[in-house]
């Protein structure tokens, strides 16, 4: 893939017009907002920072990298998103993933993504969960975007979902969130830049986040799926 | 992680020897649950199995308690803790555990569970209380019967006895849910500083200082065990808490943060309670420490 045309692959996969349904996910921020955590556009700018330092880098990212280092072997893909399913523990984020991984298989089965239709095969029958994480390391691989460059649609997912849900609760205006995404971006080039954890030794830290969600089942604000 | 490296899940299977406890209960309907074998090392110590007034019959309570003062700099422990089927059991520390400073190296302890048909057991430790510069890596292994149930807990909290709140260097927990046939269930693994918690970051401790969760494996009925953790769960004050489904409707379990090590305690105690009570019908009887 020519310079040209995988930048506007990465512009066209990483594109909020891109329909994967990942805009109606929070992540706890809803929760947070609503019991007074969050209260400013410094607020949203740390909780993002948590989320990649301490999510991102250490959980997603080794199942993305590990999902495109399949090379499109499904058998290898669906064990690292069992491995990713089952650490997920707070229901309404395994299930967001979930849900996200399917909306995104189906479009790439649409677009013929290679591996993607018979992967969406393997979720439909049960065989694997479609853990966003695993669907986008295949679905990178499958596009032909380097391990690189699906590691960035990956982390840029992380920031759009959660600075889009802080301007539909009113914590900050367009330009801020164009400033933390901004910011946020040397952090993840920073928490990138070392080997992944294995498979094996996937791990994350973000418990208030975590408990956010587990408030969200039975909370009243319902704006967000998590 | 800072320092030297922690091992990973799969590398910490201790070997027979350094099993420091190897206790298994043995039970049958309507009996009492008796210890079928007990093998114990320093630096723990088991006390005589108690059958307390409050719990069914057949639930056995023993204490393990340390005879080393916590856990040190180079300590590898590892304790097994076996239920036969029907047999119930109640297994608990005495006080809790100081993870001492160290200098260099790290300490691992490996606690393994393993509930047959019907069983059910408890493992519910004191906190873990870290001292500066403490390193460890603490590891909790499940395996269950889909009939069985296993309610565990784990906790810690940060402490500078010269008050100077210079932080733990490292906590590295796993706690891993597998069926007989070797299937993770559920996954729980995460790597902290106490510098990170001291940072007081919305989303990953905010203004809590302490962590605690419990863990209901409870194939049998997973919507009302979340139920019952939900009925205890404070909407207000000094604990942030939520309890959500496991993976594969194997059970529900809480996680809570909190400042205030009174406050989570009695969380967790009465989160236990409420889960013994759609297990057995009842609430525990109360414990002395």
């Amino acid at each position: 893939m020519s310079d040209l045309s995988g930048a506007m692959a990465l512009l066209q996969l990483g594109d909020s017009f891109f329909p994967s349904g990942a805009a109606s996910f929070s992540w706890g921020l809803e929760t947070l907002r609503a019991e007074g955590h969050l209260a400013r556009a410094g607020d949203v700018e740390a909780f993002l920072a948590g989320q990649i330092r301490l999510r991102w880098a250490t959980f997603d990212r080794p199942v993305v990298l590990a999902s495109h280092r399949a090379h499109g072997d499904l058998e290898v893909v669906a064990a690292v998103d069992r491995e990713a399913d089952a650490a997920t523990l707070a229901r309404e984020a395994r299930e967001g993933g979930r849900r996200i991984g399917a909306a995104l298989l189906r479009v790439h089965a649409g677009l013929g993504t290679p591996g993607a239709a018979s992967y969406r095969d393997r979720v439909a029958s049960g065989h694997a969960p479609g853990q966003l994480a695993a669907v986008q390391g295949l679905a990178g691989f499958g596009c032909g975007l380097s391990e690189s460059a699906t590691c960035a649609l990956s982390a840029y997912g992380v920031g759009v979902a959660i600075v889009s849900a802080a301007l539909r609760v009113g914590l900050l205006g367009h330009l801020d969130g164009q400033r933390i995404l901004s910011r946020c971006r040397p952090l993840a080039v920073e928490v990138a830049a070392g080997p992944p954890a294995g498979i094996e030794s996937l791990h994350a830290y973000t418990p208030m986040a975590e408990i956010a969600m587990m408030r969200h089942e039975v909370g009243t604000g319902r704006l967000f799926a998590n | 992680m800072t320092g030297d490296r922690m091992l990973v899940a799969g590398e910490v299977e201790p070997a027979e020897a350094t099993r420091h406890v190897q206790v298994a209960f043995g039970g049958a309907p309507g009996t009492r649950t008796f210890l079928r074998r007990q093998r114990v090392a320093y630096p723990f110590h088991l006390c005589r199995a108690l059958y307390l007034p409050g719990d069914p019959p057949e639930f056995c309570t023993v204490y393990i308690q340390s005879c080393s003062g916590g856990i040190f700099q180079g300590d590898r422990l590892g304790m097994s803790l076996a239920a036969g089927a029907d047999a119930c059991a109640h297994v608990t520390t005495a006080a809790s555990t100081i993870v001492h400073s160290m200098e260099s190296d790290h300490a691992e302890q490996h606690v393994s569970i393993r509930a047959d048909a019907r069983a059910i057991v408890e493992y519910l430790p004191d906190p873990l209380i870290l001292f500066p510069r403490a390193r460890l890596s603490n590891v909790l292994s499940i395996v269950a019967d889909p009939s069985a149930t296993v309610i565990a807990c784990d906790s810690f909290l940060a402490h500078d006895p010269r008050g100077a709140d210079e932080p733990f260097a490292a906590l590295r927990a796993e706690t891993r849910l597998e069926t007989m046939t070797g299937e993770t269930i559920a996954l729980d693994r995460f790597e902290v500083s106490g510098e990170e918690i001291g940072a007081r970051q919305v989303g990953i401790h905010g203004p809590y200082t302490m962590q605690a969760s419990l863990w209901v494996v409870h194939a049998h009925a997973p919507d009302e065990v979340l139920a019952a953790l939900r009925s205890v769960l404070p909407d207000a004050g000094s604990v942030y808490a939520g309890a959500s489904l496991l993976p594969g409707g194997c059970g529900a379990w809480m996680r809570a943060l909190s400042s205030d090590s009174v406050a989570l305690r009695r969380l967790v105690r009465d989160a236990w309670a409420a889960a013994r009570r759609v297990v057995t019908g009842s609430a525990p009887g109360p414990r002395r420490k």
